[in-house]
């Protein structure tokens, strides 16, 4: 896959926002469940995705994954086979999602990549995590408020983030999002 | 109050402990290379034997490297709650196999049980100090060039292995940046009145609306500080996908020869075991 140099920079950048996302914990959200925070730091991945292309995501995806294997402090996310491995994939399905509906609705397709990537994440990670036989099928089932509150909080800050930076008027009424980045 | 908005102090990427031992001292590649291979060849141990073995092979790198361990291990000390709810999970409620050492109600801990949690946390531990040891040697520069080395045999397979590294060392770069503008964004949120409002723990997407104010304007201010960047690069002559020079030149000498061997041994050892 050729890169070019904007492909190179806006992959930095946003894998420059995932890491200070994760090590200032502003990437995290808390959500009243067992298994712990909800995580927006996927976002930057899903936006490198659906803005530059799948290479970009995989790149992304992997600096993720990265940054997760070595903040980790619970023994599961320490496994670079449950922290990067799947990671990998989850720069490829959003593009897929956003591919398959660009051409219909704009909005529609940023917020379906979120959602993809988001439930992707969840996915591929809990599937490692019970291959890996950290824990059962039944013990994961834990992860689903986790993951309601993980999939609507990618879609809306990758519509936001996306719609301001192409310049798609969302028309939510009182204040315009695309008023911000001008 | 203040605290609030002083981000710059959690970031602790790239802190290097100056030193002098031999662990300093070998090329960073090696290193790097050693603690992929230990970290997955320590990923697929799972008795108690092979485990004890890796625990002193890594607490030894720790006493050869000279990086205090408790200053290594201060990262677990917020989670050790979180941790220890984990690891009665599984000792608990993990499928029964073995012998079955306890039981109450539907509480089994069998000898399989067992292995599991201690296995996860002795690997825990491992992973932790390998990886302390390997970053509190080296410097971030020498990271990211390791990186790019190890992974040249990849262009084979058409892997932009030099392009990886260089966003690697961008994105390192623009982190403290970043960590200043969110928290000038921050600071010009709460003046308004604004910032991080105190939404319903339940209320997922009223959560999600209060941080808009904070992520968007970030994310924003970064694509538009890459699209400056782009600019800069190309007018200086970068050109992507192309054999580029360096200033510092590394050649392995024979202590980096015998310190991979080594960790090949250590690693074919741990797997006989």
């Amino acid at each position: 896959m050729k890169l070019t140099t904007k492909k190179i920079v806006v992959a930095a950048v946003l894998a420059a926002i995932s890491i200070l996302l994760g090590v200032t914990r502003l990437g995290y959200i808390p959500v009243p469940n067992v298994a712990g925070n909800a995580t927006i730091m996927g976002v930057p991945v899903y936006i490198g995705a659906v803005l530059e292309g799948w290479p970009v995501g995989i790149i992304l995806g992997f600096i993720f994954g990265l940054s997760s294997f070595l903040g980790a402090t619970v023994p599961m996310f320490k496994d670079p086979l449950v922290s990067i491995l799947p990671r990998l994939l989850i720069g490829i399905t959003p593009y897929l999602a956003y591919i398959a509906v660009r051409k219909k609705n704009q909005i529609v397709a940023y917020g379906l990549a979120g959602l993809i990537g988001s439930l992707s994440n969840t996915v591929f990670v809990v599937a490692a995590i019970i291959l890996r036989g950290y824990y059962t099928f039944h013990q994961m089932l834990v992860v689903i408020p986790q993951a309601i509150a993980e999939a609507t909080l990618s879609v809306i800050l990758t519509v936001a983030v996306c719609a301001a930076w192409n310049r798609v008027q969302l028309g939510t009424g009182k204040s315009k999002i695309s008023s911000i980045s001008d | 109050m203040t605290d609030d908005f002083e981000l710059l102090r959690y970031i602790t990427i790239g802190q290097y402990l100056p030193g002098n031992s031999i662990i300093h001292r070998i090329d960073p590649a090696v290193k790097l290379f050693s603690a992929i291979i230990l970290i997955l060849t320590i990923a697929f141990l799972s008795n108690y034997v092979a485990n004890g073995f890796a625990l002193a092979v890594v607490l030894g790198l720790v006493a050869l490297s000279g990086v205090p361990i408790g200053y290594s291990l201060s990262g677990l000390r917020p989670a050790v709650w979180f941790i220890m709810a984990l690891l009665l999970l599984e000792l608990l409620f993990s499928p029964v196999r073995g012998t079955v050492l306890w039981h109450y109600a539907f509480l089994h801990v069998s000898t399989y049980s067992l292995r599991l949690t201690t296995t996860s946390l002795l690997r825990l531990v491992d992973f932790i100090l390998l990886i302390s040891v390997f970053t509190l040697t080296t410097r971030t520069n020498d990271v990211t060039r390791a990186m790019e080395r190890i992974s040249s045999p990849l262009q084979y397979l058409k892997v932009p292995t030099r392009e990886l590294a260089l966003i690697m060392t961008i994105a390192l770069r623009f982190v403290p940046t970043f960590a200043l503008e969110m928290e000038r964004i921050m600071k010009a949120q709460a003046s308004r009145g604004g910032g991080l409002t105190q939404a319903s723990k339940w209320n997922i997407v009223a959560q999600a609306r209060a941080r808009l104010p904070l992520v968007l304007p970030l994310f924003l201010i970064a694509l538009r500080r890459a699209e400056d960047l782009v600019i800069a690069m190309e007018s200086r002559g970068y050109v992507p996908n192309q054999e580029r020079t360096a200033y510092r030149q590394y050649r392995l000498v024979r202590r980096d020869w015998v310190a991979v061997a080594v960790a090949v041994g250590v690693c074919v050892g741990l797997v006989l075991v």
